[in-house]
């Protein structure tokens, strides 16, 4: 084979994946970029979802996003405003159940000792488990990926990510959820994350727009959990997370990062 | 008066300046750069994801455009960027079809369905680097120093990738053309 034949013959193997359009849902997503980005101070996660504040169409709706993957059952499709169950005020009331409860369990947990107690309730100290901070490239749409950075090379690798959300017409605000996984060399991670949006109220929900990873060792970190807060800015998310061997609940391991942050 | 391009009020004007001119840019470029990604990623999908964030990446670093009628090469630069994250993402993960694809209708007369079939299994198994520097010599027919200017590498080390996926897409389509003589 000659290096000219063999020269064609790639070229046109080459020029054969090109799409040479782009679809329009792209353009729209694209051409929207600079009103979505400029609208609110950069915002853990919101990002994650393309096309979510477009301008309001001719018929005063605001498109919720791209319909050309809405087939999952997962996404919201456009049919126009609809009141969901998600509220600034649910999300508030919601934090307070979950602080609360995170309390109890963690005093749970801490200050259980009664010999009869068939669960086990030893109090955890530092060294039942591991800080872990850094820092997370992660971005993307559908499937959010990138690459975190940790202080512990067990939850240093690949992450990715499965986004899933529930935006309310109404208020703009909603919850993002999905499976994440993190892979390295040795081994990985495998679990679940929650995030909340709200894109009209930037102070008052401080906290809840964190997103939530808890994930299960695998290869070498069989055994192993992992929970932690990613937060900050998409593509340079900060990352706080706590490894504990053995099962931890989320809560607790999310009481124990608040108590070691102060 | 003259009134002075969108593009070029982006640059230094006010946000809707801006917001305007990127959205002529990147109207403008979107097909060519989709094009590009669909090459490098050979995955639709993959391919709007690395297209869609190498834009918000553009937008972003908007300010750091000086002159608009680079934004070409400028954007090209993230574009590759974007596409070579996912290209180690991929190869970090493989994927594997439940199912082959179908042959084409009337058989293959020329052999070029085969062809594409062998080049895109020595492709698979190329680094994310050799696979960049491929693409970018035989989809936008670059040099070698065009390549070394966009990926910031050395020309030398652009002719060394090249030249290693080159063998392996001979070594492919020799030993399917082999095959083929034999049978």
């Amino acid at each position: 084979m000659s290096d000219r034949d063999m020269e064609a013959r790639v070229r046109s193997w080459a020029r054969s994946a090109a799409e040479p359009i782009a679809p329009q849902e792209l353009r729209r997503q694209v051409t929207s970029i600079p009103t979505t980005e400029s609208a609110t101070r950069p915002r853990p996660w919101t990002r994650f979802l393309p096309g979510l504040k477009p301008a309001a169409g001719a018929d005063g709706r605001a498109d919720r996003g791209p319909s050309h993957r809405s087939t999952d059952g997962h996404m919201p499709t456009p049919t126009g405003r609809t009141r969901t169950m998600f509220s600034a005020t649910k999300l508030v009331a919601g934090a307070a159940i979950l602080a609360l409860s995170s309390g109890l369990l963690l005093s749970g947990v801490l200050t259980t000792s009664d010999p009869e107690d068939p669960l086990p309730a030893a109090p955890l100290d530092r060294t039942d488990f591991i800080i872990v901070t850094g820092t997370s490239t992660l971005s993307g749409g559908y499937t959010p990926s990138g690459d975190d950075s940790m202080s512990d090379p067990r939850v240093s690798g690949h992450a990715n990510l499965v986004n899933n959300w529930q935006i309310s017409d109404v208020d703009n605000t909603g919850v993002q959820w999905g499976q994440y996984q993190l892979t390295n060399d040795d081994g990985g991670w495998e679990g679940e994350w929650i995030g909340f949006y709200d894109s009209t109220t930037v102070d008052d929900l401080v906290g809840l727009e964190n997103a939530m990873i808890w994930a299960a060792g695998t290869g070498d970190y069989e055994g192993w959990s992992y929970v932690a807060n990613y937060t900050g800015e998409l593509l340079d998310l900060d990352v706080r997370g706590l490894l504990y061997q053995g099962d931890i609940p989320p809560t607790v391991a999310l009481g124990l990062l608040e108590a070691d942050a102060q | 008066m003259v009134a002075t391009p969108i593009a070029e009020r982006g640059v230094s004007g006010s946000v809707t300046d801006k917001s305007a001119a990127f959205r002529e840019l990147a109207d403008e470029h979107l097909d060519a750069s989709y094009a590009l990604a669909s090459a490098i990623l050979r995955d639709p999908a993959e391919a709007q994801d690395a297209v869609h964030d190498a834009f918000l990446i553009a937008w972003r670093k908007w300010d750091s455009l000086r002159d608009p009628n680079s934004f070409p090469w400028w954007f090209r630069r993230i574009l590759v960027n974007a596409c070579r994250d996912r290209l180690r993402r991929v190869t970090r993960h493989p994927t594997i079809a439940l199912a082959a694809e179908p042959g084409p209708i009337g058989g293959d007369p020329t052999g070029i369905v085969h062809d594409h079939a062998v080049l895109d299994r020595a492709f698979a198994v190329l680094s994310a680097d050799d696979k960049v520097v491929l693409i970018l010599r035989y989809f936008l027919d670059l040099p070698a120093d065009d390549i070394a200017q966009l990926l910031d590498i050395r020309p030398g080390t652009v002719g060394s990738r090249l030249n290693r996926a080159q063998a392996r897409l001979r070594e492919a389509l020799t030993e399917s053309d082999h095959a083929e003589a034999i049978s």
